[in-house]
């Protein structure tokens, strides 16, 4: 069964990867219909990651009679009114869209504005827990890129050698940025490959 | 050949024989030739045996003769064999009047004490046994060097005398052999330990003929018994004969315990207390006292041969002090006073070795994280009260920072003059676009900074619908395909000649993430077939005649991750699809972004409420960016000015610790 | 008197996020409550899209076309499916196996031709004669060297020079000062991406106060 299933993988991977590099008709063919098959078992994953969560999780809480089962029971309760809703309405109703964008957007909105105050808290105490050079140099960062964002420093744009210096410093972070994408890409390449060549096996539990 | 006398049981065995018949222990083999008394010695026995004397002695003694055998059948027969045909011919011959020369000049001394009459008193039991220990010395060497055997050391000399010191009556040698168990019989069959071959058992005495110490045990009640009726111990140990004897007995190989037997007899009572017990408690049947084996005997530890000196000893201990004071014939305690009893060292403290605690320090570099994690208390409640109101403080300024520009508008920000090129490359890329081709919008942020994302999309949003650009929706999470739609929605609320049901296509979720970018590049129309009313996209006017990615007027990507950003962009580059590509991001995406933006893959891109601003601002068209930008500009440098403070407080704070660890070292 | 359902929704909306925002008075019944209505039904919101997204849209509407090709994805469906059973689970490894190799292939190919061809490429331009045309070409190499000395030195810090090396101090000190280089970098941009954070995080601030205020001010009218 787990030779089965590394060869499944090796070889869906394969195909899907020389597409990306020779056009070849029959290929594509090939490429095509693994793609979308692919893009189908993603989506019940991720229902197969919710069910999990509510009848594996919450409902369990229920019947065990834990301790922060009423958390659980508004969870149940919202998660049943939903759906049926979203069974009968459809999403693409308006009326369903609005449960959305008047009960989810409101409540994670507000969690990020109350997230702005706790990171700003976080911030005053930057050199109080990082007392080095390396946190020296991004509490000034923070604070410049901060003041850049506010766009009070338009006057400088009068001001053609500090235009430049703004520019340039502006400019600073693309380096340290490159970098890191680099190395992104780097380790997902290399993560990408040891799957590719049967190295690493996540889906063999 | 000479028999051989076994050294550690003390009895005699053919001198064929390679192992002890009575105990299986190796016998010591002649090493080398006989002397000439030796040999002349043999040859008398021999001709004695055979009845015909032979007084000439042979002129070497390499090659042992044997005597010839009388008869044909006596050659069959074996030597021990015929010796006990002897012994008993003699027996029911009867006891002569005289005995044989041989005899009498043969007759080794423990056989003549044991044919005199009773021995001499001998005031001290244990001067008795050292005499008769001393007397079968000269015996045992002489076997020993009649069979040539190297003379044993002093210490074994000590050790076959005590071995022949007479052993305590039957008493006491009950709990000596209760201790180590009793004189098991003789097995049939012995094992070779060195061959492992198995040797045949002899045919010699029968079990029933040998000496059975259980018998002798058992016999001990009676014995006492018998004591009590004994007025005088003085009973020496008859040696049987005849068919009394219990083994096949060679008169000339007595072994010196049984000897040494009337030696133990003769004890007077008044040897004080510790052994007149024991002498006293001579039965007056003679019953031979259990002796084991010396080998057997050597195995106990410290009894051997030192019951009497014990006995002796603890006779004259009186102790003086302690539970036992006054009271004697107690064993003597050891002198502890000088023995330090010191209990181990149990401390708590770990010991580990210098191994260990290398190997230690690796395991912790090795697991040790590079950066320790602080555990931040969750309860807020459990926070110190400057805690409280310090974060009490900071949210009064940062809402007032934030509502005071609401409330009052008349507040301006300072505008800034020059834009990002990245703003004004988005502007000029929607500007020339064509308007018969659909822009694919991809939607993927969480309803957490939909508030931003809305601001910042909608000048870009209003700028196509003015521009007529149909739209074709996407999103690749589920929170940003409702709030999409809502987003459009808004932006074509001001602009009523744009016809929503011609223009705007709802494709629907995306799923997969990456695989479904890399779906959507590779066949668009395949990847997603349905809006979301259901309705085939390929029936659609618009975009029926869709076959790539390539086919859209532009692409635009709104999103809150720079992770997603950059893996359309990936994913467009890797299809080779030939389309703009631009961008409306969250501000906390624009610095992972811009270098895609830099290196030319992508457009252009509106980052935030600043490139909103920035956008409305070449635009010309007002929105809600510009009108909340000062509530925007005033909180961005309030929290500047926020964090600068702190940096500098924890700078002072800070300073003085190092000269207090100094104190305090 | 007819209650619009837009008011139901606003009210609605202002009751949550003020739920949300009690949060900053401490942890209350009202926060966890709305942090529970969140979960809900955004998991219900999921279990709808997909549904009708995929479900429907990808696998019964083929079926029902004809499309035979589609009892593939709806065999290895049934099969993900399975891994809600802890005792059937090991039968859904395949379909994992095919999402996995698939993503894995993904993402390597848009790795390799669109990050680290593009940005190699991008950081190779500022040396471009004809691409610096316009502008001062020594003021772009100069700035080429410096954005390359900084990518480098950032992507050293986290791949390579972060060990000391043993053999020679000239490698030794090499590796040092790119460490050095790349940790400023690294230190700088990451500043930049938490003011950015902070800046969003204000933005949405100041949209929900925005909200808030104007439904105050609606509602007041």
């Amino acid at each position: 069964m787990k030779i089965v299933n590394i060869v499944i993988a090796i070889a869906a991977g394969l195909i899907v990867l020389l597409g990306y590099f020779f056009n070849s008709p029959g290929l594509h063919e090939l490429r095509s219909p693994l793609l979308d098959w692919a893009v189908t078992l993603s989506g019940i994953a991720g229902l197969v990651a919710i069910l999990n969560l509510v009848f594996g999780v919450h409902l369990k809480r229920l019947r065990e009679n834990h301790p922060k089962k009423g958390f659980s029971v508004v969870i149940l309760i919202s998660f049943a009114v939903t759906l049926i809703a979203g069974v009968f309405l459809s999403p693409a109703s308006e009326g369903f869209q609005k449960l959305v964008t008047r009960v989810q957007v409101p409540i994670e909105s507000s969690l990020m504005a109350v997230l702005a105050i706790t990171l700003v808290l976080a911030a005053l105490k930057i050199l109080q827990r990082h007392r080095n050079w390396m946190g020296f140099v991004f509490f000034l960062s923070v604070i410049f890129f901060l003041v850049l964002n506010s766009g009070v420093l338009a006057f400088t744009s009068e001001i053609p050698f500090l235009r430049d210096i703004l520019s340039g410093l502006h400019q600073i972070p693309v380096a340290g940025a490159r970098g890191i994408l680099l190395g992104i890409a780097l380790g997902s390449l290399a993560t990408g490959i040891r799957v590719l060549i049967g190295t690493d096996r996540p889906y063999n539990g | 050949m000479a028999d051989i006398r076994c050294l550690i049981c003390n009895r005699v065995n053919d001198s064929s024989a390679e192992h002890c018949w009575y105990c299986n222990t190796i016998l010591p083999k002649p090493t080398g030739p006989l002397t000439q008394k030796e040999r002349e010695k043999l040859a008398n026995l021999k001709k004695k045996i055979a009845g015909a004397p032979n007084p000439d002695p042979e002129p070497h003694g390499d090659a042992p003769q044997k005597t010839p055998p009388e008869s044909p059948a006596e050659e069959e027969v074996p030597d021990w064999l015929a010796r006990i045909r002897r012994l008993k011919q003699a027996e029911d011959q009867g006891p002569t009047s005289g005995k044989p020369d041989w005899i009498e000049e043969e007759q080794p001394d423990w056989l003549a004490k044991l044919s005199q009459p009773a021995a001499e008193d001998t005031p001290n039991p244990h001067d008795a046994a050292n005499r008769v220990a001393e007397s079968k010395k000269p015996a045992l060497d002489e076997s020993l060097r009649i069979r040539n055997l190297p003379r044993e050391t002093d210490e074994e000399q000590e050790f076959i005398t005590n071995l022949l010191k007479p052993t305590p009556p039957i008493g006491e040698e009950d709990s000596a052999n209760s201790s180590n168990g009793q004189l098991e019989p003789l097995q049939e069959d012995r094992v070779d330990d060195q061959s492992g071959q198995e040797f045949p058992a002899p045919e010699g005495p029968n079990d029933e003929d040998f000496l059975d110490v259980e018998d002798l045990l058992s016999d001990k009640e009676n014995v006492r018994s018998d004591q009590k009726t004994v007025q005088e111990s003085e009973q020496v140990l008859s040696v049987p004969t005849g068919k009394d004897l219990p083994f096949p007995l060679f008169v000339d190989n007595l072994p010196d315990w049984l000897s040494t037997e009337e030696t133990e007899t003769k004890q007077p009572q008044d040897t004080g207390d510790n052994e007149d017990d024991f002498a006293g408690e001579i039965p007056e049947r003679k019953i031979e006292k259990g002796r084991l084996p010396a080998w057997l005997q050597s195995l106990r530890p410290g009894v051997t041969g030192s019951i009497e000196k014990i006995s002796s000893e603890t006779a004259q201990v009186r102790e003086d002090d302690g539970v036992l004071a006054g009271i004697a014939g107690t064993l003597p305690g050891t002198d502890l006073s000088g023995r330090v009893l010191k209990t181990g060292d149990f401390t708590q403290e770990l010991r580990v070795s210098a191994a260990q605690q290398k190997n230690a320090e690796l395991f912790q570099s090795l697991l040790q994280p590079t950066r320790e994690p602080k555990a931040v208390s969750a309860d807020q409640n459990t926070a110190a009260p400057s805690e409280k109101l310090l974060r009490l403080f900071i949210t009064i300024l940062i809402l007032l920072a934030v509502i005071t520009p609401i409330l009052a508008p008349g507040i301006s920000a300072i505008i800034p003059v020059l834009f990002p090129t990245e703003v004004v490359n988005t502007l000029g890329t929607v500007q020339t676009l064509p308007t018969e081709k659909p822009v694919l919008v991809s939607a993927h942020f969480e309803a957490g900074l939909a508030g931003e994302l809305n601001w910042a999309s909608q000048p870009v949003l209003k700028h196509l619908v003015t521009r007529g650009v149909p739209l074709a929706l996407t999103s690749t999470n589920v929170v940003g395909f409702a709030i999409l739609q809502d987003m459009v929605t808004q932006a074509i609320s001001g602009d009523p000649a744009y016809a929503k049901d011609k223009k705007v296509m709802d494709l629907g979720y995306l799923p997969g993430g990456a695989i479904g970018m890399g779906a959507l590049v590779n066949d668009p129309l395949g990847t997603l077939p349905f809006t979301t009313d259901l309705q085939p996209v390929r029936e659609h006017p618009s975009l029926g005649s869709l076959n790539s990615l390539s086919d859209f007027g532009a692409l635009i990507i709104l999103t809150d991750n720079p992770e997603f950003a950059r893996t359309w962009v990936e994913q467009v580059d890797g299809g080779e699809a030939d389309l703009p590509l631009l961008a409306v991001v969250s501000a906390q995406a624009a610095p992972l972004l811009h270098p895609y933006f830099a290196s030319g893959q992508i457009n252009g891109y509106v980052a935030g409420m600043s490139g909103a601003l920035y956008y409305e601002m070449l635009t010309m068209r007002a929105g809600s960016a510009t009108a909340r930008f000062s509530a925007y500009q005033l909180s961005l440098l309030l929290v500047a000015v926020l964090i600068f403070a702190g940096g500098v407080v924890s700078l002072i704070l800070a300073a003085p610790r190092p000269a207090k660890k100094k104190e305090a070292g | 008197m007819r209650i619009n359902s837009e008011v139901i929704w606003l009210v609605i909306s202002f009751i949550l996020t003020l739920m949300v925002f009690s949060y900053l008075l401490g942890d209350n019944a009202f926060f966890r409550f709305a942090s529970g209505l969140l979960i809900g039904v955004a998991a219900g919101y999921f279990t709808v899209v997909i549904i009708y997204q995929v479900l429907i849209t990808r696998l019964v509407v083929p079926l029902m076309q004809g499309s035979t090709l589609t009892l593939v994805p709806l065999f290895l469906s049934g099969l993900l499916l399975l891994k809600l059973s802890p005792r059937l689970s090991q039968l859904g490894s395949p379909a994992m196996a095919l999402l996995v190799g698939v993503g894995a292939a993904v993402a390597v190919g848009g790795t390799v031709l669109g990050t680290l061809f593009g940005q190699v490429k991008g950081a190779l331009s500022f040396f471009d004669p004809i691409a610096g045309a316009s502008g001062s070409m020594a003021l772009r190499i100069v700035e080429g060297i410096i954005f390359l000395v900084g990518t480098l030195a950032t992507l050293a810090y986290f791949h390579f020079g972060a060990r000391e090396r043993r053999k020679g101090e000239g490698r030794r000190r090499l590796a040092t000062i790119s460490v050095v280089l790349g940790k400023v970098f690294i230190a700088i941009t990451l500043g930049a991406v938490f003011a950015g954070v902070l800046t969003a995080a204000i933005t949405a601030l100041i949209e929900r106060s925005d909200f808030i205020i104007t439904t105050i001010m609606s509602m007041v009218r």
